[in-house]
């Protein structure tokens, strides 16, 4: 069919563009990509937004934004700190806080057409990822003590014969616990970014196509691509949420895993 | 070649059988749990977060094979 | 597109997060972050107090009531016994009054019956004197002669027996 043939070349360009970012200014060694620009956009909101609504909290809640972004916090040190961390949460708080609302800001920005989200891209959710995994280990070592962390990664109550394998295999979960972090963000990122091209695309090679060679039929379809398009905008907000919500709850499950004392 | 790519799709979405019936199934246990005795929510919540990730963790290295698989 | 070089972090765009993460983190740490929590603990800490001193004066109140009734059951009390004596005085007054005339109207009328018997013996008196006159001085007339003393006196008590008899 006709317009359909135009599409492998666009698809092309499209994962090209999610996948390999683009440098703005300097080459591949020592550049900033656009993914790095737009972190750096959401950094700067994040420091900004949080300063500036901590200093008009008010006992009594009056501006409906400021006790939207106080709703926030508060309900990652409630429902996502005492919930999955239980005792001694506080310490915690403001690193979950941090990932928190720097997901979602990034995940957000992302929406806004012609803008990167800047967890859209591997390095960016592999940084988060390990700095999560070095957290998380470098709490569970202060609060138990270096060897006996080590030896609690195995569960207690086992013959003495499984101990090494269960050890190696515990030991193995334990590093994918990184990987796995950084790769559910980025595939949700980048699926979702990817679906919402390829319905941009569609419309656009349909509408293309039946204006250049007067087949007016053609463009019908078009209204279904961009139906579609927009399911998948509010789809894609819903994402947004979720994946934040779901990054810092792990956080939180695997720091209780690390610091426990069963 | 493309019957390479093919394989590769058709690998990772055999992949998701497993985590896709796991995850379900773990889901619909906190969902029982809860309706039984309310007031265990938080608890039993974050022992459905911990068994998803465990079980997903499946499912992603098989997207990231997906991809490396050359 | 594939090989392993897909999933590999890239440096050039690990490091700047990398930094700019910690950099954020600190800075929220030192500025951000413990005015909310200080305004959430001053929240929690406010309703705590206000729910404190709201229960506080309310067992006051509820003490203050405990007393204010006890004093209207008191004063009920004494109203009730109040009306009651004074119902007594007046029950007993008036049966004391009752009696008092009673007695003053018996009196009364016992010395009307002395003063009536007294009367109406001098009354009698009278009549059987006056009718001994008259037997005498009828006699006188119709004898024609005085009488001595003592057929005076016997004319007069058989006569005097005469109508006496009668009378009755």
């Amino acid at each position: 069919m006709g317009p359909l043939s135009q599409l492998p070349e666009h698809l092309e360009e499209l994962i090209n563009e999610l996948m390999n970012p683009a440098f703005i200014v300097g080459d591949s060694h020592f550049g900033l990509t656009n993914f790095v620009f737009y972190m750096i956009i959401c950094a700067i909101i994040l420091v900004v937004l949080v300063i500036c609504v901590g200093r008009k909290l008010t006992l009594v809640p009056g501006n409906k934004f400021v006790h939207t972004v106080e709703y926030g916090y508060e309900f990652v040190r409630n429902d996502i700190g005492k919930g999955s961390i239980g005792k001694g949460f506080k310490k915690h708080i403001p690193f979950l806080a941090t990932l928190f609302f720097f997901i979602l800001i990034a995940n957000f920005i992302g929406l806004v057409p012609g803008a990167k989200a800047a967890t859209g891209s591997i390095s960016i959710a592999w940084a988060l990822a390990i700095i999560s995994f070095i957290y998380f280990n470098y709490w569970g070592i202060k609060t138990k003590g270096g060897l006996t962390y080590l030896k609690e990664i195995a569960p207690a109550g086992l013959p003495k014969i499984m101990v090494p394998v269960i050890w190696f295999f515990e030991f193995l979960s334990l590093c994918l616990r990184a990987l796995t972090l950084a790769f559910r963000l980025f595939g949700n990122m980048f699926a979702g970014h990817m679906v919402l091209g390829i319905f941009a695309i569609l419309t656009s090679i349909f509408t293309t196509y039946a204006i250049q060679n007067a087949e007016y039929l053609i463009a019908l379809p078009s209204f279904a691509w961009l139906f579609f398009l927009f399911a998948m905008y509010m789809l894609e907000v819903l994402v947004a949420f979720l994946q934040a919500y779901v990054f810092t709850t792990l956080s939180a499950v695997y720091i209780q895993l690390a610091t426990s004392s069963h | 070649m493309e019957i390479a790519a093919g394989l590769k799709v058709i690998g990772y979405g055999l992949a998701t059988l497993g985590p896709g019936i796991g995850i379900g199934l773990a889901c619909y246990a906190c969902c029982m749990a809860t309706a039984r005795q309310p007031e265990l929510q938080g608890r039993l919540f974050t022992n459905f977060i911990i068994g998803a990730a465990l079980v997903e963790a499946l499912a992603l290295i098989g997207f990231v094979l997906a991809l490396i698989a050359s | 597109m594939s090989g392993i070089d897909v999933i590999l972090p890239k440096m050039v765009e690990f490091i700047p997060m990398v930094i700019a993460f910690v950099l954020v983190a600190i800075v929220l740490y030192k500025f951000g972050w413990p005015a909310f929590e200080g305004m959430l603990n001053k929240r929690a800490s406010k309703i705590q107090d206000d729910l404190k001193a709201s229960e506080k004066k309310r067992l006051e109140a509820e003490n203050l009531l405990e007393s204010y009734k006890k004093q209207l059951e008191i004063v009920e009390r004494q109203c009730d016994e109040m009306i009651v004596e004074a119902r007594d005085v007046s029950v007993n007054t008036a049966a004391h009054i009752e009696k008092e005339a009673k007695i003053n109207a018996k009196a009364t009328i016992d010395k009307a019956k002395l003063s009536i018997s007294q009367d109406r013996r001098v009354a009698e008196q009278q009549l059987k004197s006056d009718a001994v006159k008259i037997a005498v001085s009828v006699v006188e007339k119709i004898v024609g002669k005085d009488m001595t003393d003592d057929e005076h006196r016997k004319l007069i008590a058989k006569y005097v027996k005469e109508a006496g008899s009668l009378k009755g």
